[in-house]
C-alpha cells in the first residue's frame, strides 16, 4: 500500500542570484551558481521575514457596522417648504429642491451611526473660485488656449465629501538590505566590491487621522491630491453647516478603505526605518515589510470640496478645490501642438548649445 | 669725455643687438643645421630666414636639425644633447626646441624635443599635432615641405599662444567640430526636449499623496532593536579606458648626457 507523507518543505534561494542554496558540511549555505557563501542564521532570518503573514485589521468597525443599511438605488423625500417629491440617490444628505430652490437636509441619514463625528466648514466662497482657478492655470504652458470656459466656471458645486480618518499604530519588523562599497584599481582594471547585509529592525509607530474618502463615486486620486486639511479646525457636526451645499454620506466600507490608508502609512514607515538604519551603509533599501496594524480606530467626518467639470475635446475634466485651503487639483488637457513646439524648441536650443560646447572643448 | 660717450654708445649698440636677438642663445648659432644634406642652399636660406624671424619676434629658442647618424643614441637623446651641447639654451631665451629629422639607416624618424620653458609650450598635444601635420610629407620624402609646414605651424603657435588641432594632416576648424558633434547635440537636445515636456505634462496631472508622513504622530516611533547579518559580496571588474590612439606618436621625457631635462616626442618611419 502506497503511503503518502505530507511534509512541509522549505527551499532556500540565493539572495544574490536566486539559485538554490546547498548546505555545506562546514555549516554554511553555498550557491553553486554565483559561488557566494551565507551564514545559516542570515538566510533563516531572511526567510522568516518572507514567510510572515499579512496585516491584522482588527475589529475597528464594530461601532459602524450596525449603521450599514440596505438602501434602494433612489429614495423619494417630501420637501417641507413646497411639498414637492424629491428623488435623491441613497447617499445624498443635503441637496436643493428643484421646484422651490430651498435647501434640503435629509436628517434621517445623519442619525445614529450615520452621524459624522466632525466637519470642517467651508472657508472659501464659490465666488472666489474662478480667480483661484485662473491663477492655477496661468503658468501652464501646454494648456489649450480656449480651455477655460466662463460659463462652466459659474457651475461650481460645493460638496461635503465623507471621509474616514484612520488612527492606526504600526508594529512589527522591517528587513532592509544595506550595502557597503569599496573601490580600487590596478594598472589595467577598476574594481568595485559591494558587500550586502541584511538589517533586521523591530519597532512601532502611530499615525493619527489619515484621510481616505468614503464615497465610492468620488475619484480616489482626486481626493488624495486635495490634501492636506487642517484638522485642528474641525468642529462637532451640526446639520446647519450643510445648508447651501450638497452633502453625501459614506457608502465605502471602512474595510475597503483601510488598505489605502495602510499603504500610505507603510510607505512612510519604510522611510522612517530607512532613516533609522545604521549609518555605516552606503545604500539602504527595503527588502520586506512586516508591519501589522495595531489599535486601529477611525472617525467619520465631512470635508469641504468644490467640484467643477469642464468638457474639452470630447473629454470631461474634473477639478476639485479644497474648501478649507483653496488648493486646486485636477488633470489638465495638453495641447499637442504646444507640446511639440516646446519639445522642438528646447531640442533646438539644447542641440545648438551642446554642439558648440563640445566643439570648443575638443578643438 | 669722448671716451665715456663712446663707451655709452657701445653699450647701447650691444643692448640693441641683444634685444633684437633675444630668442637666440647666440647670433652665431645656426638655426637650420642640415647635417643630412637634404636641403638646397635656397631652402636652407628660406628656412633660416623664417625661423630667425620667429625666434627674434617671440623670444623662444628654436632650431631645425637633420642628421644621418645618432652616435648610438636614441633620437630623443641625440636631439636633447644637440641643444645642451651647442648652447642653444641660455638665460635670454629661457628655453629651446629642436625639430630633428633622423635619417640614420634603420632608425629613421622625427622628434620635437624641448628644454627649459619650451617644455610647457610643446606639450604632448602640440607634438602630436606636429606629427600629424608632417607625417605624410615625411614618409613620402618631401622633407622641405614637411619642415616648412612645421615652421608655419610653430610660428602660429608662438603668435597666438594656442595650438590648432591637426588631424590627418589638416587643420581642424570649428566648423569641422560642429559637423562632428551636431548629431550628438541633436540627440541630446531631443532627449532633453522630451524629458522637459514630460515634466511639464506631469505638472498637468494629479499628484496624489502616496505617503502619510504628515500624519505620523511626533515621537511615536519606537525602535526596539536592530540586528545585522552579512549576506554576500560581489566584485565587478571593468577595464580601464585606454589612451586615445596617437597614430604612432611617442611622447616622454628624460635627461640629456649632461644631465639637463628634456621632453618631447615624434614618430618613426
Amino acid at each position: 500500500m502506497e503511503e503518502r507523507y505530507s511534509q512541509q518543505t522549505q527551499a532556500y534561494k540565493c539572495p544574490a542570484c536566486s539559485s538554490a542554496l546547498r548546505f555545506m558540511p562546514a555549516g554554511n549555505l553555498h550557491c553553486d551558481s554565483c559561488g557566494n557563501d551565507y551564514e545559516v542564521e542570515a538566510i533563516k532570518a531572511l526567510y522568516e521575514f518572507d514567510d510572515e503573514g499579512g496585516f491584522d485589521w482588527g475589529d475597528y468597525k464594530k461601532d459602524r457596522a450596525g449603521a450599514q443599511e440596505r438602501l434602494n438605488e433612489s429614495v423619494v423625500y417630501v420637501c417641507r417648504s413646497c411639498g414637492a417629491a424629491i428623488e435623491t440617490d441613497r447617499t445624498t444628505v443635503a441637496t436643493r429642491c428643484p421646484y422651490c430652490d430651498n435647501e434640503v437636509v435629509i436628517s434621517d441619514r445623519l442619525t445614529n451611526g450615520l452621524r459624522p463625528d466632525g466637519i470642517i466648514p467651508f472657508r472659501y466662497e464659490s465666488k472666489d473660485l474662478p480667480n483661484l482657478i485662473r491663477e492655477r492655470f496661468k503658468g501652464k504652458k501646454l494648456l489649450p488656449g480656449n480651455f477655460i470656459n466662463e460659463h462652466k466656471m459659474s457651475q461650481i458645486l460645493g460638496v461635503y465629501i465623507p471621509f474616514w480618518l484612520f488612527y492606526v499604530g504600526l508594529d512589527g519588523q522591517m528587513a532592509l538590505e544595506g550595502t557597503q562599497t569599496r573601490a580600487w584599481a590596478d594598472s589595467k582594471y577598476n574594481y568595485v566590491e559591494t558587500s550586502h547585509y541584511l538589517v533586521q529592525m523591530d519597532g512601532s509607530m502611530r499615525f493619527g487621522g489619515v484621510p481616505v474618502d468614503a464615497s465610492v463615486k468620488m475619484d480616489d486620486d482626486l481626493m488624495d491630491s486635495i490634501e492636506p486639511y487642517d484638522f485642528s479646525q474641525m468642529v462637532d457636526f451640526d446639520p446647519a453647516y450643510l445648508v447651501g451645499y450638497v452633502a453625501d454620506r459614506f457608502d465605502a466600507d471602512p474595510d475597503a478603505s483601510l488598505p489605502r490608508a495602510t499603504a500610505r502609512m507603510n510607505k512612510s514607515a519604510e522611510q522612517v526605518f530607512s532613516q533609522a538604519a545604521p549609518r555605516h551603509y552606503d545604500t539602504v533599501s527595503i527588502r520586506s515589510n512586516q508591519m501589522r496594524v495595531v489599535n486601529p480606530n477611525l472617525r467619520y467626518v465631512l470635508l469641504p470640496v468644490y467640484l467643477l467639470n469642464l468638457d474639452y475635446g470630447g473629454k470631461k475634466y474634473r477639478f476639485a478645490v479644497n474648501g478649507q485651503t483653496g488648493k486646486i487639483v485636477g488633470e489638465l488637457p495638453v495641447s499637442k501642438g504646444k507640446a511639440w513646439a516646446w519639445r522642438l524648441g528646447i531640442a533646438a536650443v539644447t542641440a545648438a548649445a551642446v554642439t558648440m560646447i563640445l566643439s570648443f572643448i575638443n578643438l | 669725455m669722448k671716451r665715456f660717450l663712446s663707451f655709452i654708445a657701445g653699450l647701447l649698440i650691444i643692448a640693441a643687438v641683444s634685444f633684437a636677438g633675444a630668442g637666440r642663445a647666440s647670433a652665431d648659432l645656426p638655426l637650420v643645421v642640415d647635417r643630412a644634406g637634404i636641403f638646397s642652399e635656397d631652402e636652407i636660406a628660406s628656412l633660416t630666414d623664417r625661423v630667425g624671424s620667429m625666434v627674434d619676434t617671440y623670444g623662444h629658442g628654436y632650431v631645425l636639425l637633420t642628421d644621418i647618424k645618432n652616435d648610438g643614441k636614441s633620437k630623443d637623446l641625440y636631439a636633447a644633447d644637440f641643444l645642451y651641447d651647442n648652447g642653444y639654451w641660455n638665460e635670454s631665451n629661457d628655453g629651446a626646441t629642436v625639430f630633428y629629422l633622423s635619417l640614420e639607416e634603420g632608425n629613421r624618424g622625427w622628434r620635437t624635443i624641448s628644454i627649459g620653458a619650451n617644455e610647457d609650450i610643446f606639450t604632448e598635444d602640440v607634438c602630436y599635432y606636429i606629427d600629424e601635420l608632417v607625417d605624410s610629407n615625411m614618409r613620402s620624402g618631401n622633407y622641405y615641405q614637411a619642415f616648412s609646414d612645421q615652421v608655419d605651424y610653430v610660428e602660429e603657435l608662438f603668435r597666438t599662444g594656442r595650438a590648432t588641432p591637426i588631424e590627418g594632416g589638416s587643420r581642424v576648424t570649428v566648423s569641422d567640430k560642429i559637423g562632428q558633434y551636431l548629431p550628438t547635440g541633436i540627440i541630446v537636445g531631443l532627449v532633453i526636449g522630451f524629458v522637459v515636456v514630460a515634466g511639464m505634462k506631469k505638472g498637468m496631472r494629479l499628484n496624489p499623496e502616496t505617503a502619510a508622513a504628515n500624519y505620523l504622530l511626533r515621537d511615536s516611533f519606537n525602535l526596539r532593536g536592530s540586528r545585522e547579518y552579512f549576506l554576500y559580496r560581489n566584485v565587478t571588474r571593468t577595464e580601464k579606458p585606454r589612451d586615445r590612439d596617437r597614430g604612432g606618436s611617442s611622447f616622454g621625457g628624460g635627461s640629456s648626457s649632461s644631465g639637463g631635462h628634456y621632453s618631447g616626442g615624434g614618430r618613426d618611419f
